[in-house]
């Protein structure tokens, strides 16, 4: 009998999904001794073709990792999931929009003036951006003439599942070991839970953050900090020291690696089941533990954290319930 | 059928106060208009920024948020959370391109029939002047293409 | 199973039928998914309505319950009633305002019918994810403990015992039962006779069966909730037999040692063998272990040999127990502000400047001076300055009024004048607080005694000093040291009076007990410490907290009259919801806290004014005590990861009722 066919494919991305295979070191031998993988543009040469090919439902699992926003991601994403029994979204970018998904606040066309035209280090006075077409010289002939396609981008991004239907999630920017090793397992092993499961435990990270013994039993916050500007008590909860880590609005899984590096959690693993908006829920909380009931010294403090909505939705702008900002 | 731009606006209320002023303004006959839609809570601290997201998502142009006099939340001190929850809204919403206006909090006692009906009335008028919300989800359903 | 909604149309009237397009709101509704019939009626709230309603939840065996009509504030209760004797759980119902939210406040028939299809088309939605609930209630124990045992404690210690219905326990940190009533002479503004006032309260209480009386002791820790408090106990030794001193204090006489006495404010020494005065209750002298010889080394028996009853117990030790009750009704007082903080009065600084608890105890019979009112030499004072508002109404002090020290001060003057009738009294006043039956005339008597009355500028506009402060005592002729007042009066000129003697009427703060007690229950407290109230009009001897309750000046200065109202109308609180043989109801729409949810983030357990939220130390997580919770989701609305749920008001039912309003 043959091997189970895995896929990984990477849409709008920075690689760090694909180091965290490769940082499974010795817990990849046996998967890869296991399966056949079928597509992996960073390490390995199959063509979109190869996977043409394929039946429908043929590849047993398709990890996806990044946001999809462009036309090239949005058709791969389809072509996977035709020839896949299972889609696993895998990391935040694909799970929630990620970083990419930030682009959400402005509009596409406000990103690639400030990264094709105004940008400090870039000199582009003809004001050049991509395009999806352009005419090309085809060979030495100069007379001859093709067309150049390049995919188009979309002026959203999009999480995973606003494009095609997704199995299961593997959380994290990038997935933590323990949960991608779970999770290849269970797949393997075909001991899944219910589709559309998020693949880590349903509770909020300070379950296994090792601070959280040393949380007061009230809050009380007079001032927001960021970290690079204050002093950051390593063995104190940060969130009471008044560093705005979404812990509290996080899902566990990564073992609160942040925090013990003496860094807030970003919240990159999302919300837990029951939270439709990781950063209005965070919001919610955050304003909650201000320790004043006087309208004003409520403004001051609030005027402590600079950026909510960048703080607050690092990770999850693109599936929250605005997804993003206004498009003007 | 007007072709003039007709606002839905939500109003988160409570039970005990903003939710009694609203049935005041009705037991004095006083106006607003049928745009204008009352959500029940028990207590305004019940109140999720979660659902005003979703308000705005599911197209209302202008939400309100009405609760009971500081010092005489029904709960002690509910709507001292709302308001501290309500000013770091307005901060974040403002990022969000929503407009001040759109995003009202205000305090309404159960007797209070004709500061229901004016804060209502106000809401409507202001948010009526800026026009529908376009939230982003319905202005890129279509997949626009930024580079073509 | 299929939903089947039941929607009920109400014309109330013409309130609603004449301002709508009926027909086109009833063909909407029933187009709705789910919606299984739609009936329209004149009226649903009276009989024929209510009937209607029950027998077609039964005929129809409707899954659910929408009544378009009025406010739910008018006819929530007799719908939800409908529902229950339809066989229906009240919580698969929702009404949909029509009439004071619409028809009443909308211009134009269409606009109604538009607002009222939208609004049924939010209750579809929401009444088919809304959950059964059942009525809560749990057993309770009835008992009652009462920390404190001053005259709020006394007086509610007795209406409850006499009821006879119940136990109920009087816990008092001093050896006997008194409080601060016990210490005055005379009250105002009748001038009565506090200890013959007092006398037959302590003894009615002594002789009620269900009173158990615990003095010399101290609450250590209160766990538990409404209905069901443990409270432990820990009882101080008192050396002596309860069951066989009769009080009759031979030992004191012989007792070789002596301590400060705390109960005369510390104005004199009394025997280390002692009773705190005649006809305490319980009647039983008490051991000052900390000043007796035989507790500190030597070999003495002088109080045991001379004891006719053999009451006697060397060998008696501190006792902690653990008492059960239903609710706590906390009547722990509160003292004098330490008028030393302000070092402009003089006191402690200065001989003969007294405060009025100190001067009580000066002319009381039983005192440290025998009644006799004199300075410190010995001699009678010719001249006193009584000076009101000492260290209150200023922000440096007592931002606030304590209200009867005005009085206390007018009760000094008055008495000063009776024992020494040529006795040149002033009173320094900033403004006379004189609530009550009697005391403006009580005021205006003084006033005819030929007592000074001068008013100063403000509170902090008077200092006390020494006269001729550099002269050393002349110990043959203490009197002759004068006191120098010198004050700011109203008009703004300042002036020096030279007295005998000082009496300053301070403030009252919260005494240390109500201090422990407040933290031991984390009761919240206002900005002056005082034990909040649940509303400072309708109900002010409820705490925050359900089924504790608070009388007296543990929650705000107040006389002795309306202290012990408060002391009744608590017992009135516990007769009312504490019921022998009844169970407690309890709120039905809480919150609730999934454990298999909650990381402990403990966001939510300071947001909770009703302390229903504890953190479990065992399983780490967030715990909410629903016999607690009043329902009002503020903790659901906080929590960052969605462990927290409020019933009958879910996020989910939110979220589809504002879907289902908008589309």
């Amino acid at each position: 009998m043959s091997k189970p066919k895995i896929a990984f494919y990477w849409c709008a991305s920075c690689g760090g999904c694909e180091e965290a295979i490769v940082d499974l070191d010795v817990d990849i031998l046996p998967v890869v001794g296991a399966v056949d993988i079928v597509l992996w543009p960073i390490a390995l040469d199959f063509k979109k073709s190869d996977i043409e090919g394929f039946q429908d439902g043929e590849i047993t699992v398709s990890f996806i990792n990044g946001a999809v926003r462009t036309e090239e991601q949005q058709e791969m994403v389809h072509l996977l999931r035709k020839k896949s029994k299972l889609v696993v979204a895998f990391g935040a970018c694909s799970q929630l929009g990620g970083i990419p998904g930030l682009m959400n606040f402005s509009t596409g066309k406000n990103m690639m003036d400030e990264i094709y035209k105004n940008s400090p280090i870039v000199n582009n006075t003809e004001g050049t951006i991509p395009r999806t077409k352009c005419e090309v010289d085809l060979g030495d002939n100069k007379d001859e003439k093709g067309e150049l396609t390049l995919s188009g981008m979309f002026n959203h991004v999009y999480p995973l599942d606003q494009i095609i239907d997704v199995d299961y999630y593997l959380p994290g920017c990038a997935p933590t070991k323990n949960i991608v090793v779970g999770a290849v397992n269970a797949i393997l092993t075909g001991n899944l839970p219910a589709k559309g499961t998020v693949l880590s435990p349903n509770k909020a990270l300070c379950e296994e953050c090792k601070l959280n013994s040393t949380k007061p039993d009230k809050f009380t916050i007079k001032e927001f900090k960021r970290p690079h500007l204050h002093k950051v008590d390593p063995d104190k909860c940060l969130l009471s020291q008044g560093f705005i880590c979404m812990g509290i609005a996080t899902r566990a899984g990564c073992g609160a690696q942040c925090i013990s590096a003496n860094m807030p959690c970003e919240g990159c693993f999302g919300p837990t089941d029951n939270v439709k908006d990781q950063g209005a829920k965070f919001l919610s909380a955050v304003a909650s533990m201000i320790d004043t009931d006087d309208e004003e010294e409520i403004k001051r403090v609030i005027d402590t954290i600079d950026d909510p909505a960048g703080y607050f939705y690092r990770f999850s702008l693109a599936s929250s319930i605005l997804q993003g900002k206004e498009n003007k | 059928m007007s072709d003039e731009f007709e606002p839905k606006i939500i109003a988160f209320v409570c039970n005990w106060c903003s939710y009694g002023g609203a049935d005041s303004a009705g037991n004095s006959r006083l106006k607003y208009n049928s745009g204008v839609k009352l959500v029940r809570v028990m207590c305004s601290g019940r109140i999720d920024p979660q659902f005003v997201l979703e308000a705005y998502k599911n197209g209302a142009d202008g939400v309100l948020v009405l609760g009971c006099h500081p010092g005489d939340c029904h709960y002690q001190n509910g709507n001292y959370k709302t308001l501290k929850r309500a000013i770091l809204m307005e901060k974040m919403l403002d990022q969000f391109g929503i407009e001040k206006d759109r995003f009202i909090l205000d305090w309404v006692a159960a007797s209070e029939g004709q500061k229901f009906a004016a804060v209502v009335n106000q809401a409507y008028d202001n948010v009526k002047a800026l026009g529908p919300l376009n939230i982003r989800t319905l202005a890129t359903s279509g997949k626009e293409l930024v580079n073509e | 199973m299929q939903n089947n909604i039941g929607i009920f149309m109400c014309g109330c009237g013409t309130n609603i039928k004449d301002m709508v397009n009926m027909d086109e709101i009833t063909a909407y509704a029933k187009s709705r998914p789910g919606v299984g019939l739609i009936l329209v009626n004149d009226f649903y709230c009276n009989i024929d309505g209510k009937n209607l309603i029950k027998e077609t939840i039964r005929k129809e065996k409707l899954t659910h319950v929408i009544v378009v009509g009025c406010s739910p504030k008018t006819h929530l209760a007799t719908f939800e009633k409908c529902c229950e004797e339809g066989g229906l759980n009240a919580y698969y119902l929702q009404m949909v305002n029509a009439r004071e939210q619409v028809t009443w406040v909308t211009e134009g028939k269409q606009n109604s019918t538009e607002k009222i299809k939208s609004l049924i088309n939010g209750a579809v939605n929401r009444v088919v994810v809304q959950e059964a609930l059942e009525k809560k209630q749990i057993d309770c124990n009835t008992d009652v403990v009462i920390i404190g045992g001053g005259i709020a404690g006394i007086e509610a210690a007795i209406l409850i015992g006499q009821a006879g219905d119940r136990n109920v326990y009087i816990i008092e940190k001093e050896p006997s039962l008194g409080g601060n009533i016990v210490k005055y002479d005379e009250v105002f503004p009748n001038m009565e006779c506090a200890p013959c006032m007092v006398a037959p309260r302590l003894s009615e209480l002594s002789s009620l069966e269900k009173v158990k009386v615990i003095t010399s002791a101290e609450v250590q820790d209160i766990v538990g909730y409404f209905g069901n408090y443990s409270i432990k106990v820990k009882q101080n030794a008192k050396y002596v037999d309860e069951q066989k001193c009769i009080g009759c204090q031979a030992c004191f006489e012989v007792c070789p040692a002596t301590y400060s006495s705390k109960f005369d404010e510390n104005m004199r020494d009394k025997k280390a063998i002692d009773i705190l005065f005649p006809g305490s209750v319980p009647n039983c002298a008490f051991i000052v272990k900390e000043k007796c010889l035989r507790f500190n080394g030597q070999d003495c028996t002088l109080c045991k040999d001379s004891c006719p009853f053999d009451a006697l117990k060397y060998d008696d030790t501190d006792k902690e127990t653990v008492v059960n009750a239903g609710a706590i009704i906390v009547a722990t007082g509160s003292e004098l502000y330490d008028i030393a903080k302000a070092p402009q009065y003089g006191y402690k600084r200065i001989d003969n400047v007294y405060t009025t608890l100190e001067f009580e105890r000066i002319i009381a019979q039983t005192g440290p001076t025998d009644g006799q009112l004199v300075l410190k030499s010995g001699d009678a004072p010719k001249s006193v300055a009584v000076i009101h508002c000492a260290g209150s109404k200023n922000k440096d002090h007592l931002p606030y009024c304590s209200g009867i020290c005005c009085l206390n001060a007018l009760k000094a003057s008055k008495i000063i004048k009776h024992r020494i009738p040529d006795v040149k009294v002033t009173e320094l006043y900033v403004d006379l607080t004189l609530p009550g039956k009697q005391h403006h005339d009580f005021y205006e008597g003084i006033k005819h005694e030929g007592v000074d009355f001068v008013q100063l500028k403000n509170s902090a506009a008077v200092s006390i000093d020494q006269e001729n402060a550099n002269i050393p005592i002349d110990p043959n002729n203490p009197a002759g040291i004068k006191i120098k007042v010198t004050y700011t009066d109203i008009h703004g000129k300042t002036d020096t009076i030279s007295v005998d003697m000082v009496v300053l009427s301070p403030g009252l703060v919260p005494a240390q007990s109500t201090r422990n007690i407040q933290e031991m229950l984390k009761l919240p407290i206002d900005k002056n410490g005082f034990l909040s109230e649940d509303n400072m009009k309708l109900n002010e001897v409820s705490s925050t907290i359900e089924g504790i309750f608070i009388a007296g000046t543990a929650q705000y200065p107040k006389d002795i009259s309306a202290t012990v109202n408060q002391a009744l109308a608590s017992c009135g609180k516990v007769f009312s919801k504490l019921v022998p043989g009844k169970k407690l109801d309890v709120e039905v729409m809480v919150s609730q806290i999934d454990q298999d949810l909650c990381a402990g983030c403990k966001v939510c357990i300071a947001l909770c004014p009703y302390k229903a939220i504890n953190f479990n130390e065992d399983t780490k997580k967030s715990e909410l005590i629903d016999v607690l919770c009043q329902g009002c989701g503020t903790c659901v609305a906080a929590c960052p990861s969605g462990a927290a749920k409020s019933l009958h008001f879910t996020d989910k039912q939110i979220f589809e009722e504002i879907k289902g309003v908008l589309a």
